[in-house]
């Protein structure tokens, strides 16, 4: 009996693992967690703050098929381990970059959403050659008032049941996990340094980048987009009509969605 | 021998239902004719508006942009008049519609417009509107609120630009490619002193000011539910453009389409979201 059990239990730990693809990589004093799929050019998919890697997994199947898709969890995020306790979008660029390194990709695309794409932001603006083409979702190049006004808000006691099994959901290692990252945040509305573009910076970044936000984000209003879009040189800006700050995870989008990142990132968007 | 005329006869009587199906394929043929177009005039306003009319529902007008005609909707016609009576006019001067007046306004088109549905019995109605048509639309929504359901504005501008009065100053008959002038003669049925009119109806648009000058406060007199649809891209309007529309207008939504030019919803990959979306949004489930 208990041989059988053990037996089972290896099975399914055998079955686990590389469904998961998940491994790790030690960068920057911190121990980044990432899963890998498919074969091709290297795709990196960068999830939103208090996110993880499980943000991308309805359309892993669909890219994974072109691409060969590198999906972490950004520092302190998930199974990742952030021993500085503050978080900053330039030291997640950072770990990024570190962990292609020692994936010995030099260049790749990437999609990021919110966190993830201002993570972008920093990365392409610190190095212009390693980017090949970008989708940044719901980001924006500076921290506005709306979202410093409701980030000041946020305590673990002010989340919603929904929101505490989703942030448990994406975070394993427990609700101090939790309660850190909900300090990172309540702190971003404190910090200026880090997400700090100006226009002539952002025209720094050289790789065709596609802008995608919606109308209805109330975090960050689309003024901030359509800036962004004058201001990166080789850029596209798509507005999604009752679009929230995850606008292309409706289901009305997420298809077309799908079909215009496959153009973009074979660079047939015209 | 009996079996031989029996033969003839059925030869005969055969030949007769031959003609008789001929006939009635034929006239099967040209009713189908007379009720695929489903063209009809409307005189208003001392114009006579051509209009067409297709399926049944709620009524779902669709306006053409400048120099085109109402062809430019087939490709979606069957699809949405399934769920509603489609009306799409020429405007005034365009297509098989007059102009007299020689000039083009499109608070003067608007006006065409209501006294179209007054003509038809429609009190209110869904309306998309491209360029021009978004323009008449703006102008409709705000001469009155109580009419308009809902309505898409696509490659709209609540004023004409600067690269817009840029564009259409040097206009002239002789500028246009044959490859302009044969859509132009495909939407233009009465030949090209029709379109040579269009073309300076056009150019006058750089000296147009109180036609098309819609302020924010001005535009926040619209009241039913508007999607907003601009191109990235649109050589004409700047995003902006669109943007501070959205902001004015009290319930509206924006779409704006990536690497999408004046007339972004025909661009092939974005038509079939564009029936999708608007589908949505017209039964108030965007």
């Amino acid at each position: 009996m208990k041989k059988i059990i053990l037996l089972s239990l290896f099975v399914l730990l055998q079955y686990e693992l590389p469904a998961q693809n998940g491994k790790y990589a030690n960068v920057n004093g911190a121990k980044i967690y990432y899963e890998t799929y498919g074969n091709g050019q290297p795709l990196v998919m960068l999830h939103a703050f208090s996110g993880s890697h499980k943000l991308w997994e309805q359309w892993i199947d669909t890219f994974s098929k072109e691409y060969k898709l590198i999906i972490p969890d950004l520092r302190g995020h998930g199974n990742s381990t952030n021993p500085s306790k503050i978080f900053r979008h330039k030291d997640v660029a950072q770990d990024i970059y570190a962990l292609m390194d020692n994936l010995e990709i030099s260049e790749f695309n990437a999609i990021g959403v919110s966190t993830g794409a201002m993570a972008l932001i920093h990365m392409a603006t610190m190095d212009s050659t390693r980017i090949i083409s970008m989708i940044m979702i719901s980001g924006v190049f500076y921290n506005p008032e709306q979202a410093r006004e409701f980030q000041k808000k946020r305590t673990f006691e002010s989340y919603s049941k929904e929101e505490l099994s989703w942030l448990r959901e994406h975070n394993p290692q427990g609700d101090d996990q939790i309660k850190i990252l909900t300090d990172q945040f309540r702190n971003l509305a404190f910090t200026y340094d880090d997400m700090n573009f100006t226009k002539p910076y952002l025209t720094q970044i050289k790789c065709p980048t596609l802008i995608i936000h919606g109308d209805n984000d109330a975090y960050f209003p689309i003024e901030i987009p359509v800036e962004m879009y004058r201001a990166i040189p080789n850029s596209s800006l798509w507005i999604v009509p009752n679009g929230g700050h995850f606008p292309i995870w409706q289901e009305l989008w997420s298809d077309q969605f799908v079909k215009v990142a496959k153009l973009f990132l074979a660079d047939k968007f015209r | 021998m009996d079996s031989m005329l029996i033969w003839r006869f059925y030869i005969g009587e055969h030949l007769n239902t031959m003609k008789v199906i001929i006939l009635f394929s034929l006239f099967i043929l040209i009713q189908n004719e007379v009720t695929a177009q489903n063209g009809n005039y409307a005189y208003v306003n001392g114009v006579k508006i051509y209009y067409e009319t297709y399926g049944n529902g709620p009524p779902l007008v669709l306006l053409h942009p400048f120099s085109g005609s109402h062809k430019l909707w087939e490709q979606w016609k069957d699809s949405l008049s399934q769920d509603y009576l489609l009306i799409t006019p020429d405007l005034r001067g365009h297509g098989n519609s007059t102009n007299p007046s020689n000039e083009f306004r499109h608070d003067d088109s608007a006006k065409d417009i209501y006294a179209l549905m007054d003509k038809l019995d429609i009190k209110k109605f869904r309306a998309i509107g491209v360029s021009s048509g978004a323009g008449i639309l703006i102008h409709m929504a705000t001469m009155d609120s109580t009419r308009i359901n809902s309505m898409i504005l696509v490659g709209a501008s609540s004023f004409i630009s600067e690269q817009e009065r840029e564009h259409v100053k040097n206009q002239t008959f002789e500028s246009y490619s044959e490859e302009d002038l044969s859509w132009l003669r495909e939407h233009s049925s009465k030949g090209d002193d029709q379109i040579k009119m269009l073309i300076d109806q056009f150019r006058s648009f750089a000296y147009s000011y109180d036609d098309m000058n819609f302020t924010p406060p001005y535009l926040s007199l619209i009241k039913c539910p508007t999607l907003i649809i601009n191109g990235d891209d649109d050589e004409y309007y700047p995003v902006e453009i669109p943007v501070d529309m959205y902001k004015a207008i009290p319930n509206s939504r924006l779409w704006i389409i990536p690497k999408g030019g004046h007339l972004p919803i025909w661009q092939k990959l974005w038509s079939d979201q564009f029936l999708k979306v608007s589908k949505q949004f017209l039964v108030n489930k965007l």
